[in-house]
């Protein structure tokens, strides 16, 4: 508990500072607690915490199925039934169904297909819930390795989500994520950062930029994010 | 665009009357159950008949609609049927992929699934879904067709064998479906998702309204 306090204490404190700098609300930034890889009694610590702190919009985000279908049900068992839980791995068209059954977000839709695919799940599976939030991931680096839409495909999947109007599905915004910042820089991250900005600006204006996770925030910040995703930052290493 | 409605809000405004769909197909099952309590599935088995050119796929739509409705009829237990909690209606529908004038059908072999999907690459091919409505108690029938286009990526030979290999093209028309792992050929689509997923829930309600209700 100790060390989960410490380390949001701290990560609050720069957040705090870096939006006094650049004139923005302190509150600004949605955060999406990574707890992918953690003990569930880690989990359950950093929910306590965030609890103790007056937080009524906790968001934990996963990467993987199984792992979250066994933390939703651990929650549920224990009756707490408040928190979101958002999905930032890669979807699988398998899974699609059950992911928007049980999440409250999708960050990593990268496929005009998965659009399909969730909006058509949503219709079945989501009439007695809110919309499913989903955030399309765009590619931002040089490599190939990290999925999502290039930036023409990106405009050409969110004018065909916003001509379908499908109400069981919110897209929320753009999600990127950049290069390690060991490996090129800050420069180059902030660049990819801001080419981000630039296409929400273009193609979605008034969407949300869910960029910057535990090595990178401060430049995501700076950089106009709307949602960080950070784990290791609060919760230590994985196991 | 004809989907202007919300896909989340259309479980408020059931359908009271009685749906009854002659259709094998268990995602055209669950999208209709989102818009009606009281509906049953017809079991109907029987060859469609075949599209040959020169006909248009338009046409031959409208030939196989009439093909699985007579069928259906047959079906219908003790005729016509009228219940006092109110009407109802006998669904039937059915999807081609048309790449320009030609319809692909359901391929014969591997071999031919492989060419149908070589050719759907790189390419926009439409897909029709026709759907036709009978009203049991008094014989009104008719029938609208909803349309959507859809752009294949480009395939490469390896991503055809291994889709082949997975067995899904083998019964369905043009050689892939909406329901699996073809999806991932798409590329770009105009028109309604629901349509390409398999029933075209939201333009039926609508139609079923309008002309029927």
């Amino acid at each position: 508990m100790n060390i989960i306090k410490a380390n949001i204490e701290a990560f609050r404190g720069h957040l705090k500072s870096l939006n006094e700098k650049k004139g923005t609300p302190q509150n600004r930034q949605r955060i999406v607690y990574v707890t992918k890889g953690q003990p569930i009694e880690r989990v359950v610590q950093l929910y306590s915490y965030l609890k103790s702190q007056g937080e009524d919009q906790i968001e934990f985000g996963e990467n993987y199925l199984e792992g979250l279908e066994e933390r939703i049900a651990y929650f549920q068992k224990n009756k707490i039934n408040d928190v979101r839980w958002s999905f930032l791995g890669r979807l699988q068209s398998r899974k699609v169904k059950r992911l928007v059954e049980i999440c409250d977000s999708l960050h990593g839709v990268s496929r005009l297909s998965e659009i399909i695919e969730i909006c058509t799940q949503a219709a079945l599976v989501r009439t007695n819930k809110g919309p499913i939030k989903i955030f399309l991931q765009v590619h931002i680096t040089s490599a190939d390795n990290k999925g999502g839409f290039d930036p023409v495909e990106v405009k050409e999947a969110v004018e065909y989500f916003l001509s379908q109007k499908p109400s069981g599905v919110d897209l929320v915004g753009l999600m990127g994520i950049a290069d390690e910042i060991d490996n090129v820089g800050e420069q180059v991250v902030r660049g990819q950062f801001d080419r981000l900005r630039e296409i929400r600006d273009e193609i979605l204006p008034n969407g949300k930029l869910s960029m910057g996770m535990s090595g990178d925030y401060s430049i995501a910040v700076n950089c106009g994010a709307d949602f960080l995703r950070v784990g290791s930052l609060i919760m230590g290493p994985r196991a | 665009m004809g989907n202007q409605r919300a896909v989340g809000t259309l479980s408020k405004i059931m359908i009271q009357d009685k749906i009854i769909l002659a259709s094998g197909s268990p995602r055209r099952r669950e999208l209709i159950a989102q818009i009606s309590s009281n509906f049953e599935v017809l079991k109907v088995t029987a060859d469609e008949p075949r599209w040959s050119p020169p006909q248009k796929p338009l046409s031959y739509l409208d030939t196989c609609l009439s093909f699985k409705m007579s069928e259906a009829l047959k079906h219908v237990v003790d005729g016509p049927i009228r219940s006092d909690a109110g009407k109802s209606f006998l669904v039937v529908a059915d999807t081609i992929v048309a790449l320009g004038r030609k319809v692909l059908g359901k391929p014969q072999d591997r071999h031919e699934a492989g060419r149908m999907l070589m050719e759907l690459s790189n390419r926009t091919h439409t897909v029709f879904t026709g759907v036709k409505v009978a009203e049991l108690s008094f014989g009104k029938q008719l029938s609208f067709i909803s349309k959507s286009e859809v752009t294949f990526k480009k395939l490469s030979r390896l991503e055809v064998q291994k889709y082949i290999s997975s067995g899904s093209p083998m019964d369905k028309a043009g050689a892939y479906g909406f329901q699996d792992e073809a999806l991932r050929f798409v590329s770009r689509v105009k028109g309604s998702y629901l349509n390409i997923v398999g029933f075209p829930v939201i333009e039926f309600e609508k139609f079923l309204k309008e002309n029927f209700l």
